[in-house]
Formats: structure tokens, sequence, C-alpha cells
């Protein structure tokens, strides 16, 4: 599985897996799966809210990822290849699941509104709430659900760019639009999350 | 927020997460950074919204048994192209 010495660019290591794969080593099975299973079952958890289903989103991925490695074109883009894959499978995922229509996020929404009489807006500022606040118990559950609860387009950016810590131009790659787009749902995702963090923390 | 700033909160409210990622070029992330140290609400707000994306990013993982690595290592094998 080690690349060939030298140097070492990014993809390298991804380079040498897919082309094990497409030449059908057995042996490359098991870093496929450790190399992309806990990095799609929490994708797919983080898409679809349930274990169950992120399992379903993992399984289907690998197996259809591995079968269709003969049309991926430079091996060194496998992660894209992988989440590509799991992308739709989400997506498709979510479409089967709970009735989720296409909405948009509006930016006047989410900014802040001025204050009594024109004056400047209050903002509260709770940024100094440590992080293990946030990530056990009720805002825990507050901030998956709010997650959970972003229209699935952007919910899509956010994961794959915050949590998965996929670049923009990787992500725009994955889900076929723009970087401007990428950009724009991100930061409106991000808007969201804060909006809805703030009812709860401050 | 005021508007006595070369760059209006709002203006600077939309290009927000670009300069948290460092991809904001360097005359903006100056405006940016001018601004919030006369502003207390725009402070708040980028503070704010920092703190959320660094407890987006900072959600544990999954776990995944060994026991579903080995299933899913087995279903790969099994659908090996001959």
């Amino acid at each position: 599985m080690d690349p060939a010495a030298g140097d070492k660019r990014p993809g390298d290591g991804d380079r040498a897996l897919a082309e094990a794969l497409i030449a059908g080593r057995p042996e490359a099975f098991e870093p496929f799966v450790e190399r992309f299973g806990p990095l799609i079952l929490s994708f797919g958890r983080r898409m679809c809210g349930q274990r169950a289903d992120a399992e379903e989103v993992l399984q289907e991925t690998l197996m259809k990822a591995y079968l269709s490695l003969k049309d991926l074109r430079d091996p060194g883009a496998l992660k894209t290849w992988v989440y590509r894959v799991a992308a739709n499978a989400c997506l498709k995922m979510r479409r089967r699941g709970r009735s989720e229509p296409k909405r948009e996020i509006s930016l006047e929404e989410l900014l802040p509104r001025a204050g009594e009489e024109g004056g400047p807006p209050q903002i509260a500022d709770w940024s100094d709430v440590p992080l293990d606040r946030l990530l056990q118990g009720e805002l825990k559950t507050k901030l998956e659900e709010a997650i959970l609860s972003l229209p699935k387009d952007y919910r899509i950016v956010l994961v794959l760019r915050d949590q998965e810590g996929l670049g923009t131009r990787e992500t725009a790659e994955i889900l076929g639009i723009s970087e401007t787009m990428a950009k724009v749902r991100l930061h409106r995702a991000r808007l969201a999350l804060r909006k809805a963090l703030e009812g709860y923390v401050s | 927020m005021s508007h006595a700033h070369s760059m209006s909160c709002r203006e600077m409210a939309a290009c927000l997460s670009d300069y948290l990622d460092g991809e904001l070029q360097a005359g903006l992330r100056a405006l940016i950074d001018e601004h919030r140290g006369d502003c207390p609400p725009c402070e708040a707000f980028i503070r704010t919204l920092a703190r959320t994306v660094e407890a987006v990013r900072a959600q544990p993982r999954e776990p995944l048994s060994a026991g579903l690595k080995k299933s899913l290592a087995d279903s790969l094998r099994r659908a090996r192209r001959p």
C-alpha cells in the first residue's frame, strides 16, 4: 500500500490504495475499510441523524465506490470519489425518509436586527462557554438538532467542510456545485447554527 | 451596529466565514480587524460565530466496531470482480 519512495504528495496513499483495489488485490479491502469506514459512518450519521441509516449509507457507499472504481480517472482522487458516492447515498436516504422539501436560508433572518429605536443590536457574547459544555448533555442535543434541521443542501456543505474537514474546492467537486455556492451555503449554515445556539446558551 | 466605519456591519457579516477560515484577502481582513475593534456588537457576533464553528468541528466521530469493519471487508471480497 505504501507509495513509492521519494517525495510524497497528497493523495499518494489513496492512489496506491485505489490502484490495488482496481487490480483486485484482496489485501486492499481491509485498508479501504480502515481508511474510509470511520469517515463515511460519521458523515452518514451527521447527514441522516440515525445510526442505522448511517450504517446503511456506509455499506452502500463502500460497495458502490469499489464497484465503480473502473470509472475513476485519477486514482489519487479516491477520497473525493468515495465522498461523492456517500453524498448521493445520503441525499437518496433523506428523500426516502421523512419529507424534506428544498428550501433556502435567507441571510436576512440570520443577521442581527437593530435595537430599540434603531440603535445598535444587543448581541450576547457567549463565546467563553467551554467547548465541553457545548458538546455534552442538552447543548450537544440542541447542536445536533440544529444541524439536522438545516436544509439538506446546506447541511451537506457544513458537514463536508466543518466536520469532515474538506476544502472548498473538494466540497464543490463532490456536490457538483460552484465554489462560490459552496461558500455561500457554508456561511449561511454556520450563521443558522450560531442563531440556534444563541437561544440556548445566552 | 454602528455605521461609522469604512466597512458596514452588513458588508462585514457577508464575508465572516471567509474571514474565520483565513480565506479573505489581506485588505478586507484588515478592514474587519479594524471594524470589530470599534464595534462591540460585531465583535460579539464574530466571537460567537467562531465558537459555533469550533463546536461543530469538535463533535466526536461515530465509533466503528471491529465486527462491522470485518463484515464490510467480507462483503467487498465477495463482490470482487473475477
